[in-house]
């Protein structure tokens, strides 16, 4: 029998149990949707971390703070990284320069407008000298006496002012970041926006002791950029970022410190690990889905087999081989599942968009390439899980099957 | 053309149940020509039916020879022998065996998607062999919405579909009234008539009498002349 006719025969066969056939793709549908949902919030989150540390250069180093699990399985957050401290890196020999910022979001108000989930960002004064100097537009930066004094004075983005302060000059004006007055003392000129899902005119500046103090709480940790003199030196400046926290921080010498200096190739170390896992997870997650789908194929195959022993039957007698029943219904099978699988990739592609929307944070990043890889898992499922019951239809002695009632 | 299309010597089917074996044939010698038109009669569970299978190469015998047309068919493979069933023979059943989903033109195009023939030479077959057996009103009807003559009539179509030697009947006429049984034993007169050989099986001893050039009679798996 030729391919086509086997293909209407296969057709014709499912459209006559159209729900039938349907609910046995479903495990497929299924399946193959929630895998390629999975890889493409997989690749959002790997997109967002690689954001989150690009242009950490390959002579830069961050100090972070791990959280412990304690034995008893607690969550012992360790000694904070104080700004004090991370300035006094500075002094390490090796060290060209320290950026220190606390990072954290608020609301802000002014009057009866406000704004939600603005990015506050404590700074030191020297937060932006040497790399632009238009960087204030209207106003100025705050000063040394400033972070010295935790004065309350902010330096906001230009989507701030346009939202709270509009058709006046911000400066000298007052807003509250949480519940606190702050003063307005300048403005930052419109940044570039690479990325569109961040607006980086959405933030507002503060001293960053301000921010300590007043704002986020003095037991959480500043972040730390340290610049390296020279990359040869990479190893030896994080040894010794390394011991002046354990001496700032009075770790005994029998015990690790509490911090974790990463550079770029960590990040990227970190980061594969943690692709390979999600990897892993995926991959576990895809074999059981199309197993229980395959088997449910296989199922509905040999039920269809059974139904129509007599069809066979008379197949046989007119003069089919057995390869033209084991053909038919592999082709049976092989629809049922590689309807499925196209139909789970567009179930998973319509669906990303209305679970980032329930929960903007995630992102989701759909590669074109996992199309034509769920198409072909599918056929594969397709064959291994029909071929069982197309053979067992191809053996039937054709005089019991014409017999059959 | 004239010469036998049957040749079959001591042909011997034994099924095994259990530790028993059960004869369900014991060494069948017949032939038959072409043009011929052969009965076979006899009780139920005499092995009328396999002794039939077996001349469609659908029951391998256990023991002897049969030849279809001075070939011995007997040892083919798998797809040699589906090749002969395709294009040497036609089945006609009792209970017609239509597939209940196609239509009767799809039903009689059936034997020829095993054949390799165009869908246009298909139909075109198909149609008028279905105009041929008086059915050219029908060609879109579903086997459901046919009486049991013209069902019957249809799957006497599709026997005819890819033009065999050798056209087997078991009990072409037991689901029909006597008229419309008739009527079909006639039809299948005609096809012995045109350089054919028919055997059909039938318990109706009329018909046999009748229609047929020969009646054979099967008795416990012996086959017995006259
Ligand atoms: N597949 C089989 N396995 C075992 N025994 C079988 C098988 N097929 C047929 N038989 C036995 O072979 C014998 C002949 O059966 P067969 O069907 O040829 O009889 P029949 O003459 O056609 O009867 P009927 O007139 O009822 O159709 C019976 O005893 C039957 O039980
Ligand atoms: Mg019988």
């Amino acid at each position: 029998m030729g391919f086509f006719d086997a293909l209407q025969t296969a057709m014709e066969s499912l459209a006559r149990n159209k729900l039938r056939s349907f609910l046995t793709t479903l495990g497929v549908i299924i399946g193959v949707a929630s895998v390629i949902v999975m890889v493409a919030l997989g690749h959002g989150a790997e997109e967002a971390v690689r954001s989150q540390f690009r242009g950490l250069g390959s002579n830069e180093l961050t100090v972070v703070q791990p959280i412990r699990v304690g034995v008893e399985g607690s969550v012992r957050p360790a000694r904070p990284i104080t700004f004090e401290e991370a300035r006094g890196l500075k002094d390490l020999p090796s060290i060209a320069s320290v950026k220190v910022s606390l990072a954290g979001g608020g609301k802000v108000v002014r009057g009866r407008e406000s704004l939600d989930s603005v990015s506050i960002l404590g700074v030191p004064a020297d937060w932006n000298i040497d790399q632009d100097p238009n960087y204030v537009a209207v106003g100025e930066f705050f000063g040394e006496y400033d972070v010295e004094d935790r004065a309350r004075v902010a330096v906001v983005g230009k989507t701030v002012a346009e939202h709270l302060l509009p058709g006046e000059n911000p400066v000298g004006q007052e807003i509250r970041i949480n519940r606190l007055r702050f003063l307005v003392i300048g403005v930052i000129r419109e940044l570039g926006r690479p990325d569109p899902r961040v607006d980086p005119n959405n933030q507002v500046l503060i001293p960053i002791t301000t921010a300590t103090a007043d704002l986020f709480g003095k037991d959480r940790s500043v972040s730390v950029r340290v610049q390296v003199r020279n990359e040869r030196e990479i190893d030896a400046v994080t040894e010794a970022i390394e011991s002046y926290f354990r001496e700032a921080h009075d770790i005994p010498p029998d015990r690790q410190v509490d911090v974790e200096v990463f550079g770029a190739r960590e990040v990227t170390r970190a980061q594969q690990e943690a692709a390979a896992t999600f990897a892993l997870l995926l991959v576990g997650m895809a074999v059981v889905s199309l197993i229980v789908g395959g088997i449910g194929i296989m199922n509905v195959m040999l039920v269809s087999v059974t139904e129509r022993t007599r069809e066979v039957g008379v197949r046989v007698a007119v003069g089919a081989r057995q390869r033209d029943i084991v053909v038919q219904f592999l082709i049976e099978a092989v629809s049922l599942s590689l309807s499925g699988g196209l139909l789970g990739v567009a179930a998973g592609i319509l669906s990303i968009p209305s679970l980032t929307s329930y929960k903007p944070g995630l992102a989701a990043v759909l590669t074109w390439q996992s199309i034509p890889q769920a198409s072909i898992v599918a056929l594969l499922v397709g064959i291994v899980f029909g071929l069982y019951p197309a053979v067992r239809a191809s053996r039937l002695d054709p005089v019991d099957a014409l017999r059959y009632e | 053309m004239s010469g036998e299309i049957v040749e079959a010597q001591g042909l011997s089917k034994l099924y095994r149940k259990g530790r028993l074996d059960v004869p369900a044939l014991r060494l069948a010698t017949l032939s038959v020509q072409r043009g011929e038109f052969v009965t076979i009669m006899g009780p139920s569970g005499s092995g009328k039916s396999t002794l039939l299978y077996m001349l469609g190469c659908l029951v391998q015998p256990t023991g002897g020879v049969y030849r279809l047309e001075g070939r011995d068919v007997t040892r083919l493979r798998g797809d040699e022998v589906a090749q002969v069933r395709c294009s040497r023979i036609g089945f006609v059943f009792q209970s017609f065996h239509l597939l209940p989903g196609l239509s009767a033109q799809r039903n009689v195009e059936l034997p020829s998607l095993y054949k390799g023939r165009t869908r246009f030479e298909r139909r075109e077959r198909a149609r008028k062999l279905l105009e041929r057996v008086g059915l050219g009103g029908r060609l879109g009807h579903r086997p459901g919405e046919l009486s049991g003559g013209e069902a019957q009539r249809v799957a006497i179509a599709r026997a005819l579909m890819n033009d065999p030697v050798l056209i087997l009947a078991d009990e072409p006429t037991g689901n029909l009234d006597s008229v419309t049984g008739r009527e079909i034993v006639a039809l299948l007169r005609q096809l012995s008539e045109e350089e054919r050989a028919v055997v059909m099986v039938t318990h109706d001893a009329e018909i046999a009498g009748h229609w047929t050039d020969r009646v054979l009679h099967m008795r416990d798996g012996v086959l017995m002349e006259g």
